[in-house]
């Protein structure tokens, strides 16, 4: 099995030690070399982080705001169950419903226990579990009587969560005109965000029967007279559907085009943020290469004069007894000291640039949010990248030690 | 011991078979790899360097504990011993660079005896410090070496210096070492 003993010697501890022995003895060269890679980290920390601010600040509306991953059909068409059930089938698609028709069905709509008499016309959204225009903890549609209602609609009656409601829905049937009431409980008020007009959620069976008993169709369920009732595996004009992620929108947009179902999605906002996205970074990472580039080969001379420098101690190192594989370490530990110091230093600058720029800009060109900020898994990701630079650049030091004899500390 | 004329070049040392304890013909027959000779080195030989060879970043006493360290021994009251007899027993926690000339080389001496190597090689030892320290220096190592039974293999230009010490000087002959047949050569100038 292989051993880390292997590669790094069996004196790892003891050579580590007197590494980091060295560096703080000769902390005024270490300092120069941990400023001098700071002073390449701290602006590309900071240039990362208002990229990656203001980059946010455009995708967070579009990634919250499930509009922006919604694919409405135009116009109608014939989906049968088995269509729903493929689409639903699919990764990328978070959510699908079928709609009765493709303009929205309404009702008339009354508070029962609110003192305000006022009845409104409502628009009808199909709904189920996991609609993402409602979210998580907004109660979810279901049977013929839970229903979630728009906050417009609920300011206008005066109702909150728990109220009842009555549903009346009236048709003209040979010449009469006929009406059916329907009790039904408010179990969550869907905020504006979620939807801006007086709307009512319900789940799927009670729009279909509100459209079939609109249509003169008897609904049997709920005791509505009618014409012959519809059959089970009836097909729906249109459906509301919204992919699971901003990125899948394109792609199921396609899809549906391809199936000749034309939709309107808001791939063009989208795609002007992903393209800001990408044109952005790579601007910013032409710049960090040529920085973290110049930088290596920078390091990497100096490594290499330290290493001829300090070249009769290596060889006093090797004269008592330490193996080749062992001091090569020395140059590549002490540019990971190097970059962890630096790295660390460069992340305090950051913060407090960081402070500063959201101080003078959120509110002027943030919109109220930070426009420059990082995750910390950007930060650690940092660290691993000047690691590895340092490491690599240092390597050349390394070799240059593996080549002094341990004689240079005699004949010198 | 090598003595050499005062305006010879310096040259490296070579363990020479048959004159010194069996160890050396130990260390002469095991050589081999780079490792391997690293190992016999830290476990063998001791060295006192010209410029005394000491770390600057470590202390007089980690200085003196590196050898044996390196080999895993106990390293509990042996800089203190050693700097003791040597006389540089209040310098053990400073840096080298606060040492004099004369101090550096003594804790040079504790090293390259701390680990208790069969083999001391010594390279002009006492070539940077004044002629009394120098005296006093030899005299210690002398000393050591012979308490201790250690091989010293001693290079300098200071023959009055080695002559005092009571060692018998074979002066202006050449030593030619063949690696390759393990032997050694003195011939007259």
């Amino acid at each position: 099995m292989f051993e880390l003993g292997q590669l790094f010697g069996q004196h790892s501890k003891l050579v580590t030690r007197l590494a980091f022995e060295d560096y703080r003895h000769e902390w005024v060269i270490s300092g120069c070399a941990v400023l001098a890679l700071s002073a390449v980290l701290i602006p590309l920390l900071v240039l990362f982080g208002l990229k990656y601010g203001i980059i946010t600040n455009l995708l967070d509306p579009l990634i919250q705001n499930p509009r922006y991953r919604e694919v409405a059909p135009i116009g109608s068409g014939n989906y049968d169950p088995d269509w729903f059930a493929t689409m639903q089938a699919r990764d990328d698609v978070a959510f699908v419903v079928p709609r009765t028709r493709s303009l929205a069905a309404s009702i008339k709509l009354r508070a029962v226990d609110s003192d305000i008499g006022r009845i409104i016309d409502i628009e009808l959204v199909p709904s189920a579990a996991g609609d993402p225009v409602l979210g998580d903890g907004l109660g979810t549609p279901s049977g013929f009587t839970d229903i979630v209602l728009a906050t417009t609609a609920a300011d206008k009656l005066s109702v909150e969560v728990g109220d009842r409601l009555e549903g009346i829905v009236t048709r003209t049937r040979r010449d009469r005109q006929e009406s059916v009431r329907l009790p039904m409980q408010i179990v969550g008020i869907a905020p504006i965000t979620a939807f801006a007009r007086d709307g009512l959620f319900v789940s799927a069976e009670l729009i279909t029967a509100v459209e079939d008993y609109l249509d003169g169709r008897a609904v049997p369920v709920l005791d509505w007279e009618g014409t012959a009732a519809r059959p089970s595996d009836r097909s729906f004009a249109g459906f509301r559907l919204y992919a699971r992620d901003i990125e899948d929108v394109g792609g199921l947009r396609d899809d549906l085009l391809d199936q000749d179902i034309e939709v309107r999605t808001s791939i063009a906002d989208i795609g002007l943020v992903q393209s800001l996205d990408r044109n952005l970074s790579v601007v910013y990472w032409i710049i960090a290469l040529i920085a973290i580039g110049g930088y290596c080969l920078s390091f990497a001379s100096s490594v290499w004069a330290n290493v001829d420098r300090k070249r009769r101690e290596f060889s006093v190192l090797r004269l008592t007894g330490f193996r080749t594989k062992e001091i090569v370490w020395f140059p590549i530990l002490q540019a990971a000291f190097t970059a962890a110091f630096a790295w660390l230093l460069a992340c305090l600058v950051f913060l407090a640039v960081q402070g500063t720029l959201n101080a003078l800009f959120a509110s002027t060109i943030g919109g109220g949010q930070p426009v420059c900020r990082l995750q910390p898994w950007h930060l650690l990701a940092a660290f691993g990248m000047t690691l590895i630079a340092a490491v690599l650049a240092a390597v050349v030091g390394g070799r240059r030690v593996a080549e002094l004899e341990p004689s240079i500390g005699l004949r010198d | 011991m090598i003595l050499m004329p005062s305006n010879s070049r310096e040259f490296s040392f070579t363990p020479l078979p048959g004159h010194a304890s069996s160890d050396v013909d130990a260390i002469w027959r095991d050589r081999g790899t780079s490792d391997r000779l690293s190992e016999l080195r830290s476990r063998h030989i001791g060295y006192v360097l010209q410029h005394g060879g000491l770390l600057p970043y470590l202390t007089v006493r980690k200085n003196i504990d590196l050898p044996r360290e390196l080999l895993g021994l106990p390293v509990d009251g042996v800089a203190a011993e050693l700097a003791s007899k040597l006389g540089i027993e209040q310098q053990l926690d400073k840096l080298p660079a606060a040492l004099s000339v004369g101090q550096r080389q003594r804790a040079a001496i504790a090293r390259a005896l701390a680990h208790e190597p069969p083999i001391v090689i010594a390279d002009e030892p006492t070539a940077a410090i004044d002629p009394l320290n120098a005296t006093r220096i030899i005299e210690l190592l002398v000393e050591l070496v012979e308490e201790l039974g250690v091989t010293l293999i001693l290079a300098t230009h200071a023959h009055d210096l080695v002559r005092r010490g009571g060692f018998t000087l074979i002066e202006h002959e050449i030593l030619t070492i063949d690696e390759q047949a393990m032997r050694v050569t003195v011939s007259n100038v």
